[in-house]
């Protein structure tokens, strides 16, 4: 909570100073209406930010044609908006332009978002703050998991859940370049699907997987995470909360049951 | 020496029954475990649909968030008991029951496998397990 609240803090006073905002969500323009029936639409332009940190030992030649087709990928898939309903929230005060904390309501929320994605390269971790998205790109992952059919399969790609940074097999990512895509989307919430009649989903995450559609569900529990507070779209502008992404990761990646192969002296 | 036959045939027959028994209820076992298979998408579909994450924030890791809720990871810390109880009885069944203000998504008709699986899927938020992809 005290992390969480200094955030919040440093993310006003950068707003009062005028300076830029940053963190892997930063949103503008973020405004509000009220239909009177119990539905609110979220209006905001959202730039995301994914920094990828190459460890590999022996480097990763197209890692930059890989980084650029996974800010498409992201792009397209979070185009279009989104739709929860049972909402439970403050009640909102359309003539106040405030949520009154004294009452709640159910509302359906529609989240009209404008995406710019941004996937680029780091390679120093004083570059990655509290709030940021990472994806660190290995040499090898040992790390082995059961399926719900009871068969071993290996991991081309490992995500330490909501909000957590991620890792992706630079060997994986070559041969499937979608990984990188599923991978940040674990980040932003989406769980595995392993059901046979669902091959065709990016989420689905076993070998014989035959597409990329993203569903409406998943997409509104992705502009949920987004927007995680809805209290924040009367700020006008805002970031996203701390996730301590460089201690997470830290820990994540040297985590034995993991089982990662990376360059140590590039994790400096 | 016939009333001893009779007695060794009936004491023959009364193991094979014990048996016979046993093996049933073992075969009634196995099939009970199977068929409460835990599928973390199927349950994240009911989290998403109850709506869990609006209050409980889950990406962060400390157990109460700024606004004082606890969040997904302050759950799974609650002994399973605690939470099945704080969760599907004393906190949340009136707005998920049948003439509560979220009866779309009805928690009273869930079954004991689906409760015990997102009691699970809470659990796990807090056990940091990875998320694999091929």
């Amino acid at each position: 909570m005290t992390t969480d609240l200094v955030h919040a803090i440093r993310a006003n006073l950068a707003i009062l100073q005028n300076q830029p905002l940053s963190g892997g969500i930063v949103a503008k323009n973020l405004h509000i209406s009220d239909n009177g029936s119990g539905e609110l639409t979220l209006y905001g332009d959202f730039i995301i930010t994914l920094k990828v940190l190459d460890l590999t030992t022996n480097g990763a030649p197209n890692l930059n044609s890989l980084m650029t087709f996974t800010q498409q990928v992201i792009t397209t898939k979070l185009r279009g908006g989104g739709y929860k309903n049972g909402v439970i929230i403050h009640k909102y005060n359309s003539a106040r332009k405030i949520f009154d904390k004294t009452k709640t309501w159910t509302y359906s929320i529609r989240y009209n978002f404008n995406f710019a994605v941004n996937v680029i390269q780091i390679n120093m971790l004083t570059q990655i703050k509290g709030n940021d998205f990472v994806l660190a790109v290995v040499d090898s992952i040992g790390h082995q998991f059961t399926d719900k059919y009871g068969r071993r399969q290996s991991s081309g790609g490992l995500t330490q859940g909501e909000g957590g940074p991620a890792t992706v097999s630079y060997n994986s990512w070559q041969k499937n370049k979608y990984i990188g895509v599923h991978e940040f989307f674990h980040t932003l919430s989406l769980d595995d699907i392993e059901d046979s009649d669902k091959k065709s989903r990016l989420m689905y995450h076993l070998a014989d997987n035959s597409g990329q559609t993203i569903s409406d569900t998943e997409r509104g529990d992705m502009m949920k995470f987004i927007m995680v507070n809805i209290n924040d779209i009367t700020k006008i502008n805002s970031t996203n909360i701390n996730l301590n992404t460089l201690s997470r990761l830290r820990t994540f990646l040297n985590n034995p049951t993991n089982g990662f192969k990376f360059n140590k002296t590039k994790f400096r | 020496m016939v009333s001893n036959l009779i007695k060794l045939s009936l004491g023959s027959l009364l193991s094979i029954l014990l048996f016979a028994c046993q093996n049933v209820k073992e075969n009634i076992v196995k099939n009970s475990i199977d068929t409460c298979r835990f599928s973390r998408y199927d349950v994240g579909q009911l989290i998403s649909n109850f709506g869990c994450k609006n209050c409980h924030i889950a990406s962060i890791e400390e157990r109460i968030d700024s606004k004082g809720s606890i969040t997904f990871r302050g759950l799974a810390a609650l002994d399973s008991l605690k939470l099945i109880d704080y969760t599907f009885t004393k906190k949340h069944k009136g707005w998920y029951s049948k003439n509560g203000d979220l009866k779309a998504a009805r928690m009273d008709t869930l079954s004991d496998c689906e409760i015990r699986n997102i009691i699970r899927y809470i659990k796990d938020a807090g056990r940091d397990i990875p998320m694999p992809s091929q």
